[in-house]
């Protein structure tokens, strides 16, 4: 099956309750740079507004917003490596292991110490959210998106990011060693 | 005063919020605000003159566009960055997958 | 009294900006999360701003903030159903190094803090991040004053229990 068709006739953005371990917080205090975006329904909704009117793009940002809910990212970027522990990942890792989340994808390099993983969250075939972890050996990134993505709207988040080799890949885990 | 007094004095010092914290919250009172603030207005209009009220009305709407105005270009600002970060790493992601695929 | 006024707490953007640190703070050392903090410090400016021609003064301000920030942080936990992070038997026996800032040491005191029930929880938040005395705590959470000292003793006891120190 086309991973792509997972994403038909998508209708409901389901809140997720996103709470952030609060270890995570500690990292902040270690990171060299931060990135911390919470943007809740109400918030998307203001920034929409706020885009520039003929801009292709705005319209495009526009009509994927509008089924969203939430979008959360912490990105944090380190001096030196092995600032953040094994656990905080899991801490992360651990908002998919609710009923619905299932890893869609996911790579690891052991030579270049990095992992990253992709997870949806579906309910009743229908896509409720997206949660990205990539973990790298200066750099942790968690980016949650809760709310209805449509298959249109896909382009704004990355293109198709190989969406029909990332079935195989979600089967295989596979692994770059 | 003690040693572990100091020690929990440092644990728990304030700590700034969220940059964002402030326009979210003026944003808040901007959607909020909005039913009270026209019952205000509503018994001023009902005490003064109309050209009271309106000229209020037109000054306070005004400070809430401002408001609203530095919200809005915050939240856009942060929506691009989220979005940005999502892109970057959705694409990595796929190029690592697809890279594995051609050597296999 | 106006002439006691600071000017800028008495718009209600002089008071989110002189007291925001306090009111995150308050919710953030008391839930540890920055994010139900935030929700809970937007919540208690949003009552703030509905309140504020009620209150007289710079003080009076500042004090009735803490008590609906204690208050909603408590009711956020209740409805959240939020259990510490950390249970205190699990919290490690932590290795003073004695160096002031330790970030290791401050998360271990902020994790045993956490674990506390509520109202010792609270009132140690409002004694060392607020730096106030029994007695105003007392006045901020509406219990005797006695009952705010045994909060701190038992509190402290524990700590210095948990640090093995005097």
């Amino acid at each position: 099956m086309k991973f792509g068709a997972l994403f038909i006739c998508l209708s409901i953005a389901a809140a997720q309750d996103i709470h952030l371990p609060p270890g995570l917080e500690r990292l902040a205090d270690k990171a060299s740079e931060v990135v911390d975006v919470t943007l809740d329904a109400s918030m998307l909704q203001l920034a929409v507004r706020f885009l520039p009117d003929k801009d292709p793009d705005s319209a495009r940002v526009k009509r994927l917003v509008n089924g969203l809910s939430g979008i959360y990212v912490r990105s944090f970027e380190f001096e030196k490596p092995g600032e953040y522990s094994a656990s905080d990942v899991e801490a992360l890792r651990s908002q998919a292991r609710t009923p619905g989340w299932s890893r869609i994808a996911g790579v690891r390099s052991r030579k270049k110490g990095e992992n990253a993983e992709v997870f949806i969250k579906s309910e009743g075939g229908k896509i409720s959210g997206l949660m990205i972890l990539a973990a790298e050996p200066k750099q942790l990134t968690f980016v949650s998106i809760s709310g209805f993505i449509r298959p249109e709207d896909l382009p704004e988040l990355g293109g198709h990011f190989g969406i029909p080799k990332m079935e195989q890949d979600s089967k295989s885990g596979r692994e770059d060693n | 005063m003690d040693d572990l007094e100091n020690r929990l004095r440092r644990a728990l010092e304030r700590r700034e919020p969220p940059a964002s914290f402030r326009a979210r919250v003026y944003s808040a009172r901007a959607r909020r605000a909005e039913v009270p603030r026209r019952r205000i207005w509503l018994g001023w209009a009902a005490a003064f003159a109309s050209l009271v009220a309106v000229g209020g009305g037109v000054a306070w709407q005004h400070e809430r566009n401002i408001q609203e105005r530095a919200a809005g270009e915050v939240a856009r600002q942060k929506l691009e960055l989220a979005l940005k970060i999502t892109k970057t790493k959705l694409r990595d992601i796929g190029r690592q997958i697809e890279s594995v695929q051609e050597n296999n | 009294m106006l002439t006691a006024l600071h000017p800028a707490t008495r718009t209600f953007e002089g008071a989110l900006e002189a007291h925001e640190a306090m009111v995150f703070s308050l919710a953030y050392h008391f839930l540890r999360d920055a994010s139900a903090a935030e929700e809970v410090a937007q919540d208690v400016f949003l009552e703030l701003y509905r309140h504020l021609d009620t209150l007289a003064s710079d003080a009076h301000v500042a004090f009735w903030l803490r008590r609906v920030t204690c208050n909603r942080s408590i009711d956020y936990a209740r409805r959240r159903k939020y259990r510490p992070v950390i249970a205190l038997h699990d919290v490690p026996e932590p290795c003073i190094s004695g160096e002031p800032g330790d970030l290791l040491l401050n998360r271990r005191i902020q994790e045993i803090i956490a674990s506390l029930p509520e109202k010792p929880r609270i009132v140690m938040v409002l004694r060392y991040q607020e730096d106030l005395m029994p007695e105003e705590i007392a006045e901020v959470l509406g219990m005797p004053v006695r009952t705010v000292k045994s909060h701190l003793q038992r509190s402290l006891a524990l700590l210095r229990e948990k640090f093995g120190n005097g």
